[in-house]
């Protein structure tokens, strides 16, 4: 698998992230870097004990992050949780948008880990 | 050496990309939440030359690190700017009113984030080098005037050292007593003081009266011009000789013309003055120059005053001394010379004074 099926695959703009990194060596240190990052576990464990100002700092973290690596659904999915969630409070859409925010994640997650096997 | 930069993120993926875009062109600190930040600025804040902050973050967050910056008075040098991912326009203007000079949005674009970053840290080393003009400058000019100043007291030294050697020449010729010359300068601070104090439309200080009374001590140094048989002689003098002994004023000015340059303008000024014309009479039937009125210096007429009062207190040759009381009378009588009427009204009051003064530097002459 090359650095820009694994970005169509998970719906995100490789020609954006190849501008901004230059290289797909450089692209590729930081999908690992991202692989390591906790802003979705966060938001989960946030959520289950119901702090939602927690779970908003988690998603503003998650959209500036795929943001950043030109991941578009992942971003536009975190980008709608954040802003159901800036009041500090949940809405009746809450639980649906951090659905769509964890179908987006496991998609991405799941194509780097196939994306990192290949390369390997 | 390459500038140094603070980055400051909870986020190690921000970090890294961060530093990635920057590190060709300077070298990269990294500080992982606000307490990091505050420790790091701490140790490093001259080597810091600009702070890239994250706002949300976790134990200090952003705010907290630019209110402990300001509180330190850290924002004044080095600059910071907030990396956002916010489109809020309420944040932005949030921030600019706590000091931070620009932002950084994500997504991070290379090229706009060294723009930024380098833009500012320009200004900021302009800004520097412009305040480390100034306060070079500034001390300079710090320099500058002390050196004026101990200059300024030097000079004065000069003029009063000056002033005393030529006293001492006249004394040394035994020609006035070092007691009169003493008494003449004390007589003249009395009236001149109380004459300051009735007439101010004639301007005189505090400043001006210390340099009459000091010149005071000059008003007879042309007599060491004129010959010990007609300066000394006991008997009274032939019309002849008391021309000679007249021109002791102008003689004065001869004197005085002749260090010209040596001392400040002001001293001599005043001291010709008083020399030249200490024998003027407010009538004009004075000499050299028959001055009238107050056309005769302020200074002058003041010093005669002195003059006339001590020669008429102090026992001469061909005299004995008058009474205190009899010789303020004389003078305000117009017995002794003429003066003007303002300077005898200031006299007339300051009478008692007179009279200590001479009494208590006959005392120290007796002992």
């Amino acid at each position: 698998m090359t650095v820009k099926e694994c970005y169509d695959l998970m719906g995100g703009n490789y020609d954006e992230a190849k501008q901004r990194l230059m290289d797909d060596k450089r692209i590729l240190k930081f999908l690992g870097m991202f692989m390591r990052d906790t802003s979705f576990q966060e938001i989960t464990a946030a959520l289950e004990k119901q702090d939602y100002a927690e779970a908003f700092k988690g998603a503003h973290s998650l959209k500036g992050v795929s943001r950043n690596m030109a991941f578009d659904a992942l971003g536009d999915a975190a980008d709608a949780l954040t802003e159901n969630l800036r009041n500090g409070s949940s809405t009746a859409d809450t639980s649906a948008l951090y659905e769509k925010t964890k179908t987006a994640y496991e998609l991405v997650v799941q194509t780097i880990e196939t994306l990192q096997a290949s390369q390997a | 050496m390459k500038d140094k930069i603070l980055v400051v993120d909870d986020l190690e993926l921000n970090r890294e990309l961060l530093s990635d875009i920057l590190t060709e062109d300077y070298d990269i600190l990294m500080a992982e939440d606000g307490v990091q930040a505050i420790q790091m600025l701490d140790a490093l804040q001259n080597e810091i030359s600009i702070v890239l902050l994250d706002l949300q973050m976790p134990n200090l967050d952003g705010f907290g690190v630019l209110a402990a910056m300001r509180e330190h008075h850290l924002l004044e040098h080095i600059p910071v700017l907030v990396i956002t991912g916010e489109q809020s326009t309420v944040i932005e203007s949030e921030c600019f009113q706590l000091g931070v000079s620009d932002f950084i949005h994500k997504p991070f674009e290379p090229s706009l984030v060294r723009m930024r970053v380098k833009n500012i840290v320009d200004l900021f080393t302009y800004k520097k080098s412009l305040e480390d003009k100034v306060a070079m400058q500034t001390k300079t000019l710090r320099e500058q005037y002390h050196l004026l100043e101990v200059q300024a007291t030097k000079l004065k030294e000069t003029n009063i050292r000056i002033i005393d050697i030529l006293g001492m020449v006249v004394e040394f010729r035994n020609l006035e007593s070092g007691e009169h010359i003493k008494r003449v300068k004390g007589f003249t601070e009395i009236l001149a003081k109380q004459f300051m104090k009735d007439y101010p439309e004639y301007g005189l200080t505090d400043h001006t009266i210390e340099m009459i009374v000091s010149s005071s001590s000059l008003h007879d140094v042309g007599k060491i011009a004129i010959p010990d048989n007609i300066l000394l002689k006991p008997g009274r003098l032939t019309n002849e000789e008391f021309e000679c002994m007249k021109s002791h004023t102008v003689k004065g000015c001869e004197v005085l013309n002749s260090i010209e340059g040596v001392w400040e303008d002001e001293y001599q000024k005043y001291a010709y003055e008083i020399c030249r014309h200490h024998h003027e009479r407010f009538d004009g039937r004075g000499y050299p120059d028959g001055l009238k009125g107050d056309d005769i210096p302020i200074s002058a007429q003041l010093v005669s005053v002195a003059d006339v009062y001590d020669a008429l207190v102090s026992e001469r040759c061909y005299k004995k001394a008058f009474e205190k009381p009899q010789a303020a009378q004389m003078i305000i009588n117009g017995e002794c010379g003429v003066f003007s009427p303002k300077i005898l009204d200031s006299f007339s009051k300051v009478t008692t004074q007179f009279a200590a003064l001479a009494d208590e530097n006959k005392n120290q002459a007796v002992q």
